[in-house]
């Protein structure tokens, strides 16, 4: 009769399944989906500084402060990436960001992206809301609420 | 040490504290903000009354209003606030509590809730998410209590499967699929293990009731973790696992297994054999019926194929939330739960059926012994029966013009020109059967069903169409009852795992007349 052994390996095997659960993610391992409803990992966006703003088209202050990411994201064009993560339906989003022109890359995640919300620090998964990344995938600035061009101007400018 | 200690309590601590204090400026959280109560008027009408907290507000024209069972609503909102909105021009908003009065166009149903769903902002600059909430009139006065009764409850109309389960905080979520298994435990999917557990117990025997709690327990983990190991598998890669699982040689290894317990509950092996070969037999069977520890483990692993093809609502919930979200934690997690409430009473059973088992004499215990190898027999045929079933098949008690693909499928359904039923469907399904013997049988039923084009597809034998159909709608298996309006699109209505006669007319009647 060897009881222990076996619920030990049960006992391993409950913690190897649930360890994972509470240990820290990070943005750049999520995975959410696009405009085309396929899911994208974000890993890719690791390596230069990113912007990333959370935003739905039924969220009036987000739809506000929209043109002054799409400006900025031209000014550094090739020096900073812009993000959109909108927790809304993707045909809306496309609509919106062609009326926008909004030029950098979109997602459209309901859920995903509302997960992804909170796990970054927003619990009410209240909008807008925008996260600041340099290239090290460290976290530089994170506003919700409207955050001012100039604001967001004089961080990535400084930023590496 | 007292470093250590320091870091590892204290700095995850402040690090949250720094990270929430520079995100939220004092923001409530959505459910604060905005407080959705229903209070009865009369038969027909209630009353939806919102708390909405200072500096904060809600859109008028956002409100829906969702009545379940379905049926009509006919909102009246009092006058709100126009707002000039930037963006949106001039909207109404409310600023304040208000009431909305809800008109039903018949009296409501016992047992009703009413799905509200609203979107808002705050004052300071920042909007909600929408948000949907529940309403009940539940008997305490409060809407608690209602979660597993959404999960059971037959009066309502099934939603696409995986938004309701996972709206929650993880932690809502691991009890409310804990509580879906403790309630699943009693459905006729769990009939079959309750011989095997039985039998683990009268193998402990008089060993103590100590050891037959561990075994059970040893049992039931060997349960959960197999069916959230394969659940998680099958979700990942798409692979329709209880179809394999189902495979005439994996049932037939099932079936000998159990054909081995049973004989070893006789005694059989002890019986002449030629020397050394019946030394090794007798030792293996002395770790198999319920005796060891790793025997029970292999034996809960078993069950969990063993019951995993019985597609209850929440397992389909689960498997389609990890197979969309590409989350098996929280997946995994929850089918854990939803496993270890599957084993709850089958550790009762083990913990008080040891207890009520008196000091036997011995030739009582062989005689019980002797029994149990019958029933461990017949379980053996029972699992074995996707290999003699197709002979004895009936007829199916509905006309079902058969579907064998995606785009067979697709031609019906421009042809229908009423509501199409679509029904998934396989030969080792129990409950498919069940749904066929007791559901589909019924004179109500078969009259509702003359209003629509009932399409089956028969993915007993899992070829490549079958597993591109139940794909095309995200399915793990069957059974599940899909519905299409006359035009050929999909409703949100959908049957999975069984309902009664009754409840099944409800799903049936909201389609008919919509």
């Amino acid at each position: 009769m060897r009881p222990f052994p076996t619920m030990l390996l049960a006992a391993t095997l409950l913690v190897a399944i649930t360890a994972p659960a509470f240990a820290a993610k990070t943005f750049f391992d999520a995975s959410l989906k696009g405009l085309d409803g396929k899911p994208q990992t974000l890993a890719k966006y690791r390596g230069k500084p990113l912007v990333v703003n959370y935003w739905a088209t039924w969220c009036s202050p987000c739809r506000e402060e929209i043109p002054e990411f799409v400006a900025l994201s031209k000014k550094y064009a090739g020096k900073v990436q812009f993000l959109g993560i909108a927790i809304d339906d993707a045909k809306l989003v496309t609509q919106f960001a062609r009326e926008y022109k909004i030029d950098y890359p979109l997602l459209a995640d309901e859920t995903g992206a509302f997960t992804l919300i909170q796990q970054e620090g927003n619990t009410a998964g209240a909008l807008p809301f925008t996260v600041v990344y340099d290239s090290q995938g460290k976290k530089v600035l994170t506003k919700l609420g409207r955050i001012k061009g100039e604001a967001l101007d004089a961080v990535l400018k400084t930023i590496k | 040490m007292i470093r250590l200690l320091f870091t590892l309590i204290l700095a995850p601590w402040l690090a949250l504290c720094a990270g929430l204090a520079h995100a939220e400026p004092d923001l409530l959280p959505p459910d604060k903000a905005f407080r959705a109560e229903i209070n009865r008027i009369d038969a027909r009408t209630v009353n939806i009354q919102f708390r909405v907290a200072d500096g904060y507000y809600l859109y008028r024209e956002r409100m829906r209003f969702t009545l379940q069972p379905a049926g009509e609503l006919t909102p009246q909102y009092p006058q709100g606030v126009v707002k000039d909105d930037p963006s949106f021009g001039k909207v109404e908003v409310y600023k304040h509590d208000i009431a909305v009065t809800l008109q039903a166009a018949q009296d409501l149903p016992e047992g009703f809730s009413v799905a509200v769903r609203y979107q808002g902002c705050a004052e300071a600059g920042v909007c909600y998410p929408p948000q949907t909430v529940q309403l009940s009139m539940s008997h305490t006065g409060r809407n608690g209590g209602s979660a597993v009764e959404k999960l059971f409850g037959d009066a309502q109309p099934a939603q696409p499967a995986g938004e309701n389960y996972f709206s929650g905080t993880p932690v809502a979520t691991l009890g409310l699929f804990f509580l879906a298994g403790l309630g699943l435990a009693f459905t006729a999917c769990m009939y079959p293990l309750l011989p095997i557990v039985s039998s683990i117990v009268i193998g402990a025997g008089q060993a103590g009731r100590g050891r037959a709690l561990m075994l059970t327990l040893t049992y039931s983990q060997g349960l959960a973790l197999t069916y959230t190991a394969v659940g998680v598998a099958a979700a990942l890669t798409g692979t329709l696992l209880s179809v394999w699982l189902q495979q005439p040689w994996v049932i037939g290894l099932f079936a000998l297994f159990f054909v081995a317990m049973a004989l070893s509950m006789f005694g059989v092996f002890s019986v002449q054999m030629p020397g050394g070969l019946q030394s090794r037999v007798a030792n293996w069977s002395n770790r198999l019926p319920g005796g060891h520890y790793t025997s029970v483990f292999v034996m809960g692993a078993i069950s969990a194929a063993i019951v995993g093809p019985c597609i209850a609502p929440p397992l389909a919930a689960a498997l389609a939330y990890i197979g969309q979200q590409g989350d098996p934690l929280l997946g995994g997690g929850a089918l854990y739960a939803m496993a270890l409430g599957l084993g709850v009473p089958l550790i009762v059973v083990g913990a008080v059926g040891n207890t009520l088992l008196p000091r036997l004499p011995s030739w009582v215990m062989k005689a019980v012994q002797s029994v149990f190898g019958v029933v461990l027999l017949l379980m053996a045929v029972w699992i074995a029966r996707p290999l003699w079933q197709p002979l004895l098949a009936e007829a199916p008690p509905v006309a079902f013009v058969a579907v064998g693909s995606s785009q067979a499928l697709d031609k019906q359904l421009a042809d229908a020109g009423k509501p199409v039923m679509l029904d998934f469907y396989a030969d080792w399904c129990v409950s498919c059967l069940e749904f066929e013997r007791e559901t589909l049988s019924d004179a109500r039923v078969q009259a509702a069903l003359k209003d629509f084009v009932v399409l089956r597809a028969d993915v007993t034998k899992n070829s490549a169409d079958d597993a591109v159909l139940l794909r095309r709608f995200g399915l793990y298996g069957p059974p599940a009852m899909l519905f299409f309006d006359a035009a050929g699109k999909p409703l949100p209505q959908r049957v999975i795992g069984f309902q009664n006669a009754d409840a099944f007319l409800t799903t049936l009647n909201a389609i008919r007349k919509p």
